[in-house]
């Protein structure tokens, strides 16, 4: 069993964190269907899935006719009233189908995308891999897009931004195999793109997309607390003043970073590998201890210049 | 036991489940009249219930067998016609309709207003219905573009490619038939208008006004009686007893208004519908919306829980729990007397 899937990370366009109602509100997307929120370790905010239909190639490689027919599930999800993500994925079911169904066998399940065709597991695997996407093949990151676009653009927020930061994309692949430990695998392509792959046991397949989305999560802190420590370094080597930027980012970012805080218990090992390389909260920890050192120097010192 | 069976902390709303509603075995569906027919007069309304009858006790019949020594829950209902015709007077109407039905050995358990599948007790049925919409994909939809909705119809394969009003310069579209997806050896393709949105004037104020068409809020009208649709997890459309005179305009009436004493619960697992033949079309339209839902997983699942609890065989299709009994139409008995 494979599962495919994309999640795009990006800060919610509102100058403020959102309160809790407002992000219910704000992921309201279906009408008659509830928003989902957790508030314990902090407030995660999911939207109801929203489900569209495909039929068109698969990505392999190498390249082999493959037709896959079903429905892609997407759902928004806010952390701390500030993070936004778009998470699209699709189950893959071989089939051995010659031709298309009736919609209502696709319809009635939700994420399930059934494989026509002689492609292998691996081969779609490697496919979805590999960057960049073949033409005319399953696009979840335009599905991502869309509706990440369409929260972003949503009369709730006031559309300003206390911090600059990028949108990164996660591509994910989690593959369900009997007797194996979960393993995890990220690669860092560029500033945006990131691919990871997972193995998890059946079981747990289910449970892979929420860890995907809290590692996105999490890498998208690291990326923006990183962007925000080369801006500060350039700010001070020009003699511009940082406190501005590293003020919103300790006020904002810091208190979201919490690895596994939603994932479920059985999966927080594959957090506990990337803790050993490349050590994300090691990092993550000295980054904001820098920050802080640099507050608190400049501001030590903006103390006795005032007194004398 | 895995740490997984017995969470140590949970919240509140982490995992909403939808409330549940009383089910019976089957809701049938006792004949449908126009408003015309209704207003029509009286014979009219005799005829078509003599005729649904001895189905009624047909249907009760194949259920119990379906059931095999269980006692079969069973209501009946009947669906006014109100959307299209609101200027028409229940006080008049609704007594003459339940007299003749009583007449005709048919006790109607539940009365329910085909505006109420628009709107009922001001929940949006209608729309919460048009949200749950799934429309097919054509051939080659990679997800890249968003699906064609809201163009108010819905289709059950793919439509002809356009090969009208094409520029004089511009290549022209080669013919290709429409096609069934699913089909057995050749397509019948249905292409359903599902609404029609009208610019309307009202106190000097020009908005857009959507009119839904006759088999969506039918489609509506079987997810309800199936038990299907929630609001924010709430049922809607619950029946409510009623007492006392009729009024004067079905809006002053309940959606889902109850009649008898102690009926059996008005939604079920599955819907029967003895209607006359010449619904047969819009039961078709009907067959294909409810095919292109994506339908509340949660109350799906909740569903097929309680059946299998209760010992009942449930088809996974929603399409499947739904069965029709076309009955001969009023008008032709009266035009072969001609």
């Amino acid at each position: 069993m494979v599962i495919l899937g994309e999640v795009r990370t990006s800060l919610l366009h509102n100058s403020l964190p959102l309160p809790r109602d407002a992000v219910a509100d704000l992921l309201s997307l279906r009408p008659g269907r509830q928003v989902t929120a957790t508030d314990r370790p902090i407030n995660r905010t999911v939207s109801p899935e929203t489900v569209i239909g495909v039929d068109c190639a698969i990505a392999s490689e190498p390249r082999v006719r493959a037709r896959g027919i079903g429905t892609v599930a997407a759902h928004a999800v806010v952390v701390g009233g500030l993070v936004a993500q778009a998470s699209a994925r699709v189950r893959l079911e071989w089939t051995a189908d010659r031709e298309r169904k009736p919609w209502a066998h696709y319809a009635r399940r939700r994420g399930v995308v059934e494989v026509l065709g002689g492609v292998t597991a691996e081969q779609v695997l490697a496919g979805y891999h590999r960057p960049g996407r073949q033409a005319d093949t399953m696009d979840l990151g335009a599905v991502c897009q869309r509706l990440l676009t369409q929260v972003q653009g949503r009369p709730q927020l006031d559309h300003r931004t206390g911090l600059r930061t990028r949108p990164t994309s996660l591509r994910w692949t989690a593959v369900a195999r009997e007797d194996e430990r979960p393993s995890v695998r990220l690669h860092i392509d560029d500033e945006v793109q990131r691919t990871l792959q997972v193995v998890v046991p059946p079981d747990l397949l289910g449970e892979a997309a929420r860890f995907c989305e809290d590692l996105a999560l999490h890498d998208w802190l690291y990326t923006a607390l990183g962007n925000v420590v080369g801006q500060a370094e350039r700010d001070m080597a020009i003699g511009a003043d940082p406190m501005g930027v590293l003020n919103a980012a300790l006020s904002l970012l810091v208190r979201l970073w919490m690895p596994g805080a939603h994932v479920d218990l059985a999966l927080r090992p594959l957090w506990q590998e990337l803790e050993t390389t490349p050590g994300f909260t090691e990092s993550w920890d000295r980054q904001v201890a820098w920050m802080r050192d640099q507050v608190s120097m400049r501001t030590l010192s903006a103390l006795q210049e005032a007194r004398h | 036991m895995s740490s997984l069976d017995t969470p140590v902390y949970t919240e509140a709303t982490a995992k909403p489940e939808p409330r549940q509603v009383a089910l019976s075995h089957l809701s049938v569906e006792v004949g449908h009249l126009y408003m015309e027919d209704l207003l029509g007069g009286e014979e009219r309304i005799r005829t078509q219930f003599r005729r649904v009858a001895p189905w009624l006790t047909a249907v009760r019949q194949a259920q119990a067998v379906e059931l095999g020594g269980v006692k079969p829950r069973i209501s009946t209902c009947f669906l006014i016609d109100d959307y299209f015709r609101p200027d028409t007077d229940p006080s008049v109407i609704v007594p003459q309709l339940l007299d003749i039905a009583a007449e005709c050995g048919i006790q109607i358990d539940y009365l329910a207003r085909e505006a109420g599948c628009h709107e009922a007790e001001r929940v949006p049925l209608a729309e919460v219905t048009a949200a749950m919409l799934l429309p097919e994909p054509p051939v080659g939809t990679t997800g890249s573009r968003p699906p064609v909705q809201d163009s108010g119809w819905l289709c059950n394969g793919e439509r002809s490619p356009d090969n009208t009003g094409r520029q004089a310069m511009m290549p022209a579209v080669a013919w290709a038939p429409a096609e069934e997806f699913g089909k057995r050896n050749h397509s019948i393709f249905l292409d359903v208008e599902l609404w029609k949105d009208q610019t309307v004037t009202v106190d000097g104020v020009r908005r857009v006004e959507r009119k839904w068409s006759c088999p969506f809020l039918a489609a509506v009208w079987q997810l309800v009686r199936l038990g299907q649709l929630r609001y924010a997890g709430e049922p809607v459309a619950q029946p409510q007893p009623w007492s006392g005179s009729w009024p004067r305009h079905w809006r002053d009436l309940p959606a889902v208004v109850q009649l008898s004493e102690r009926p059996q619960p008005f939604s079920a697992y599955r819907t029967a519908s003895i209607l006359p033949k010449t619904y047969l079309k819009i039961e078709h339209a009907v067959t294909v919306i409810l095919d292109h839902l994506d339908l509340d997983d949660a109350v799906v699942a909740q569903t097929a829980r309680r059946a299998e609890a209760e010992g009942l065989r449930l088809p996974a299709q929603l399409t499947d729990r739904v069965a029709h009994v076309f009955i001969e139409p009023a008008e032709s008995r009266a035009e072969r007397a001609w």
